[in-house]
């Protein structure tokens, strides 16, 4: 892991040719995480919500680039089961560094890439905490703060649209360890598996 | 004379001034006597008819000085203003005796550019008053006219014969009120204008609608006479009050003042505020000689306060727009008061009605609690003491509010008294402007044999009667005219229905889902619906009837109502028209029914039961729908009345076949009747040998009258008291579940609960176990509290709420190597109670019952035990520690963990010893706060939090807080253990720690 990311870095030293600055909205899907209790099964995870965030990218060769991101995502914590359902305010953020692939001889004005990078995600709870919660035989929603780190991955396509403008559409999936702190497993209960954020967006870049 | 007017009312305040100690208001003297009063708030000034003086003196309503007269035409005896301020009429008095001719007159004074204009009027005016119309309605001694301000216009509405009223010149002593003998006033919308005077040997009370110019009247007669003599509407003109008495529009009458009034046409007053539901009514008692005001509760008069005033009222009385002062027409002229102002003026009061001390034969000490004696406005007011009763003391005797005074009872001053003596503490102020009541020191001393646990309710109780299918009963509170709901099971108060005036008597009708009311002091009869434990629409019964004792069978409702001549009668309900008639026969005997009558119905409902205080006696078949047995046995009866399903009746201590034979007589020895319960085909009665010896209780074998196991109660049950100038009469003080789970009984503190079994043999009880209440384990402390654990402790389940908690409760004494123990809870198999502060180490527990005394249990009292309670509750979670964050006022969970810099709360018990001491069962203060003597520690994860405060909770009785700064360092987890150390004791339970 601290391989991949000194190779990242060490793209973005390498590249300095074209700069692209931009920004991107749209929303959150994520995959919840199983509960296992005495209790019975009940899943947690975070509701779909906004989302947007701006980057900074550079191209350091034809087909190769890499961008900065800083991505906000209105993350409210859920827990559903037993046909009931308790959420909680919260959000996330996201910061990471992708490499960015794309074809060296794009045709027409549409230049499609892949994109594979890592970070980190920070998950806040936010909302007003009750002595009683319910669902609470399986996990806390919790008013409280962790940070995981973040694989991304991911692609799109950047249209050029005039001049140095560039239109974007892309998808990311960011996957982190599931955050036992801010969703705790109460005791007796187990949360299992990994949490993937899926975040599609639309967004304008600008070449520099 | 325009500077002796100026001099009079300057004069009249400085007497005021000096009378200001004890009195409410402002006399305001105007050198004549004052007749009428007309408020005029848009110039700021109150026009006073000055009858005696010929002039309208003019009072400012911002200084009470009366700055100008109008001298107008002799004998002003009204003032009216109209709607739109621009004139003032006056109406002027002029029937004289022979050889003088009639010299009556009314002035029109527009008040805008001062000219007058004045009429001669045929007939002498009784009172002239303004509907919104703007038209003045004139009623003279024949007739009512309408008068146009603006024509000068004047006429005829209707003719009367005449009405009553003294021509001039009359004795001297006589005031306007006693001359003109009338009161007219308009509804605060001017839609409606109610009159009220003299007619022939009645009154006429009469109604004019102002949209429709109609008049309708109503004449009756009234004794004693309608005095005060002063109409006054409400806003809506929906009711209005007359002499001593409330009425509808229609004129039924809702309530009325007590019963004992003077009647006195010209001392007193009354005024309305709709939007408070409030009535300020002076209708003094006979022979009244200090001026007081009730503060009543507009609808059925239940007086909420009463204020010593300065001088009489002498007739109508105004509110002003805002009702915030009330200007009334008195014996020197005007009398003020700034009733808005009420809060601030002194007041006094005592934070209780009753204080009840529960001596035992667990311990013969003296007995002390306190009494909060408070100004209601929270100002400072003096006040004096006095006591009366055996063995009561009060320290201190005077003192200034808020202040709490200690009330010890000797118990060695009872002697061998093992009833209730009653005593009194009462309140005097030099500065108050209210009369406070009296406080009731209820002072009981109980044997182990007698049976009963007392609850206390204040106030004078008249009646109490069990739900047949819900497990409830219910309690007649005459002095506050309320039925008083109380839970069967638990035997706490659970709701507060409302009645008329003097509540007398409850039935439930035969369907089980409502609840009628018969009151002395009113024509309704109330009616509540038992499901919803909401108010009916009211039963009316005819006019000058007055709807006392109810009740239903599977036929009809029968009501025996006193009459306002005196006699009484027996009606018929209609439930459909909400009416009662008077039946025109009881079968084939005459409708004459004792004013004392009271009715019962058999559970089955097949028959009524009417029994009268002069021996006769009365039975109603529903069968028959008639009365079918009328007899006189007995020159006279009191005492219970009972009716069976099995064709058997109890009066007195007379047992009755269906045809009313006295079959049986049942002993007297055991003392006065008071209760008798049919029960199936059994009985129980209680008997009274003297309201502070026990009373008796004994199942009833109905076959031979002989009593069964008879068995003293811990209090006597209350029994008729001669009142009204009837010597006898009757009561019902004894009632039993529906479940048969206990009986209740009507007691000198206020109710008895027996169990069912109450006379039966008992076993000794066993104390198995002892445990602090907050997490069940062993060790326990000085002042905490615990649970005790066995078997045959109590016959019954009860809870107290009083404060001090009891030594005894529920047959129960529980002591501390012989100190009692205040106890919260008793049950067959547990008692909550609190140890006493002054004993640790190793200690003797022994409780005693009816049933005897336990082996000595022995245990370990340590200096200090500290345990949480686990009594937190959260949605469907139970059972949870309460310790709990300041930040949400919320337990703290798994959902609300301990966050850095939080203050936290634990709520336990076992902290010993406090610095001030308390005594057991008192609830800790407030100022100064009860700290632990020794400083608990508290830990979190091992790491010290900072302890504010470890001392005894406020208002709690045993329950200390321990409040804790958590510090950032605390560790975070899900089971973070919470240590409270505490000497050599410490308690620990797992919390969860959240960092940000």
């Amino acid at each position: 892991m601290m391989r991949l990311f000194a190779a990242i870095l060490l793209a973005g030293a390498c590249a300095a040719a074209e700069y692209e600055v931009g920004g991107a909205a749209g929303a959150g899907f994520v995959k919840g995480a199983g509960v296992t209790s005495p209790a019975g099964t009940a899943t947690a995870g975070f509701k779909t919500g906004g989302a947007f965030g701006g980057f900074l990218g550079h191209n350091a060769h034809s087909w190769l680039g890499g961008e900065f991101r800083y991505g906000y995502l209105q993350s409210d914590l859920k827990l559903s089961g037993s046909g009931g359902e308790a959420s909680f305010s919260g959000v996330s953020h996201v910061v990471h560094y992708d490499l960015l692939i794309h074809p060296k001889k794009p045709r027409g004005n549409a230049i499609p890439f892949a994109a594979v990078g890592g970070g980190m995600k920070v998950f806040r709870g936010t909302g007003r905490e009750t002595a009683y919660q319910p669902l609470n035989r399986y996990a806390f929603l919790t008013k409280t703060q962790e940070v995981k780190p973040m694989l991304s991955a991911g692609g799109g396509v950047k249209i050029r649209i005039g001049g140095n403008v560039y239109l974007r559409t892309e998808i990311r999936d960011y996957v982190t360890p599931f955050p036992k702190k801010v969703i705790a497993p109460a005791p007796g209960a187990k949360i299992s598996g990994w949490l993937h954020d899926f975040v599609p967006m639309v967004g304008i870049s600008f070449g520099l | 004379m325009r500077k002796r007017i100026w001099q009079m009312p300057l004069l009249a305040l400085a007497a005021a001034a000096a009378a200001w100690g004890g009195t409410f208001g402002t006399a305001v003297a105007i050198g004549g006597h004052a007749a009428d009063l007309a408020l005029d708030e848009g110039r700021g000034v109150v026009y006073v008819a000055n009858f005696t003086a010929s002039r309208v003196d003019v009072m400012s309503t911002a200084d009470y000085s009366i700055r100008t007269s109008y001298n107008v035409a002799p004998q002003p005896n009204a003032v009216a203003v109209s709607p739109d301020g621009q004139f003032l009429v006056v109406t002027h008095y002029g029937s004289w005796q022979p050889p003088n001719t009639n010299k009556s007159a009314l002035t029109v004074i527009n008040l805008n550019d001062g000219t007058r204009q004045t009429f001669a009027l045929g007939f002498p005016p009784l009172g002239a008053a303004f509907g919104a119309d703007g038209l003045a309605l004139i009623v003279t001694q024949h007739d009512l006219l309408l008068f146009d301000p603006v024509s000068g216009a004047t006429q005829a509405l209707s003719s009367a014969a005449e009405l009553a009223a003294k021509a001039l010149p009359v004795p001297a002593g006589n005031t306007p009120a006693l001359i003109v003998q009338a009161s007219i006033a308009a509804s605060g919308d001017g839609m409606w204008i109610y009159g009220l005077c003299d007619f022939g040997q009645g009154v006429v009370r009469y109604r004019y609608d102002v949209r429709r110019r109609a008049v309708s009247a109503y004449a009756f007669m009234a004794s004693p006479p309608m005095g005060p003599r002063v109409i006054s509407p409400s806003r809506d003109g929906s009711y209005y009050a007359a002499g001593w008495a409330l009425f509808t529009s229609d004129g039924d009458l809702i309530s009325q003042f007590h019963s004992n009034v003077s009647g006195l046409l010209n001392v007193g007053t009354h005024a309305i505020d709709q939007d408070s539901g409030t009535i300020y009514a002076q209708v003094p008692e006979p022979g009244a000689t200090e001026p007081l005001l009730m503060v009543a509760d507009a609808d059925n008069l239940n007086v909420r306060e009463t204020l010593r005033l300065p001088e009489n009222f002498a007739g109508k009385s105004v509110l002003n727009a805002a009702a915030d002062t009330m200007y009334g027409v008195s014996d020197s002229g005007i009398l003020v008061l700034p009733v808005g102002n009420l809060r601030r003026a002194h007041r006094i009061a005592a934070a209780s009605e009753d204080l009840i001390f529960r001596g035992n034969f667990c311990e013969r000490r003296t007995m002390t609690q306190d009494l909060t004696i408070l100004d209601p406005g929270g100002g400072n007011t003096d006040f004096t003491l006095s006591v009366s009763g055996p063995g009561v003391t009060v320290s201190p005797v005077s003192g200034v509010t808020p202040a709490t005074v200690k009330v010890r009872v000797d118990p060695t001053a009872l002697g061998g008294q093992t009833g209730t003596a009653v005593g009194s503490i009462t309140i005097k102020s030099a500065m108050a402007v209210n009369v406070p009541d009296p406080v009731r020191i209820l002072i009981n001393g109980r044997n182990p044999d007698q049976r009963g646990t007392t609850i206390n309710v204040p106030g004078k109780l008249v009646d109490l009667l069990a739900d047949p299918v819900r497990d409830r009963f219910y309690v007649l509170r005459q002095d506050r005219h309320q039925v008083l709901v109380f839970d069967g099971s638990s035997y706490q108060q659970i709701a507060t229905l409302r009645t008329s005036n003097t509540p007398m008597q409850m039935a439930i009708t035969f369907d089980r889902k409502y609840l009628l009311i018969g009151h002395d002091n009113s024509q309704l009869l109330y009616m509540y619906d038992l499901d919803t434990l909401e108010r009916m629409p009211p039963i009316l019964a005819p006019f000058g009837h007055y709807p006392r004792s109810v009740a239903a069978s599977g036929a009809a409702i029968l009501v025996s109502s006193r009459k306002a001549d005196g006699s009484a009668v027996i009606e018929r309900v209609d439930l459909l028209t909400r009416r009662a008639t008077t039946l025109s026969s009881l079968g084939v005997f005459e409708n004459k029914a004792h004013l004392g009558t009271v009715l019962t119905a058999s559970p089955n409902g097949a028959s009524i039961l009417a029994v009268m205080p002069d021996g006769n006696i009365m039975l109603y078949s529903a069968n028959s729908d008639t009365f079918v047995a009328s007899r006189k046995d007995s020159a006279k009866l009191s005492g219970a009345y009972a009716a069976s399903s099995y064709d058997l009746f109890l009066v007195d201590n007379k047992l009755l076949n269906a045809s009313l034979v006295p079959v049986r007589t049942l002993e007297s020895a055991s003392g006065t009747s008071s209760g008798f319960v049919f029960v199936d085909d059994a009985a129980i009665r209680s008997t009274s040998p003297g309201s502070a010896a026990p009373g008796v209780l004994q199942r009833v074998h109905l076959a031979s009258g002989a009593g069964v196991r008879p068995t003293r109660m811990v209090e006597a049950p209350l029994v008729y008291v001669a009142c009204n100038n009837q010597p006898d009469g009757f009561v019902r003080t004894l009632a039993v579940m529906y479940n048969r789970n206990s009986l209740v009984s009507l007691t000198t503190s206020g109710i008895t609960v027996l169990p069912w079994t109450y006379d039966a043999a008992t076993a000794p009880p066993r104390i198995e176990r002892v445990v602090n209440a907050a997490d069940q384990t062993n060790p326990v402390a000085p002042g905490g509290l615990i649970s005790v654990y066995g078997s045959n402790f109590s016959p019954v389940n009860m809870a107290s709420r009083e404060m001090p908690l009891p030594t005894a409760l529920g047959e129960s004494c529980l002591t501390v190597n012989g100190v009692a123990v205040p106890m919260l809870f008793v049950s067959a198999n547990q008692i909550n109670a609190q140890l006493p502060f002054f004993v640790d180490g190793n200690a003797a527990m022994v409780l005693r019952t009816p049933g005897g005394v336990s082996d000595n249990y022995n245990i370990t009292i340590l200096p200090a035990a500290p345990s949480v309670f686990r009594t937190g509750s959260a949605g469907p979670e139970t059972g949870i520690a309460t310790v709990l964050r300041a930040k949400n006022g919320e337990l703290v969970t798994g959902s609300n963990p301990i966050h850095p810099d939080d203050l936290i709360t634990i709520f336990a018990t076992g902290l010993g010893k406090t610095d001030p001491e308390i005594e057991a069962g008192v609830p800790a203060p407030s100022a100064p706060l009860a700290a632990a003597l020794i400083q608990p520690r508290v830990t979190l994860g091992g790491v010290n939090l900072d302890v504010v405060y470890a001392g005894l909770a406020p208002g709690q009785v045993g329950v200390y807080q321990i409040n804790a700064l958590v510090p950032a360092a605390v560790p975070e987890g899900m089971e973070i253990p919470l240590t409270v150390t505490q000497g050599g004791s410490s308690t620990t339970l797992a919390v969860r720690v959240v960092k940000p």
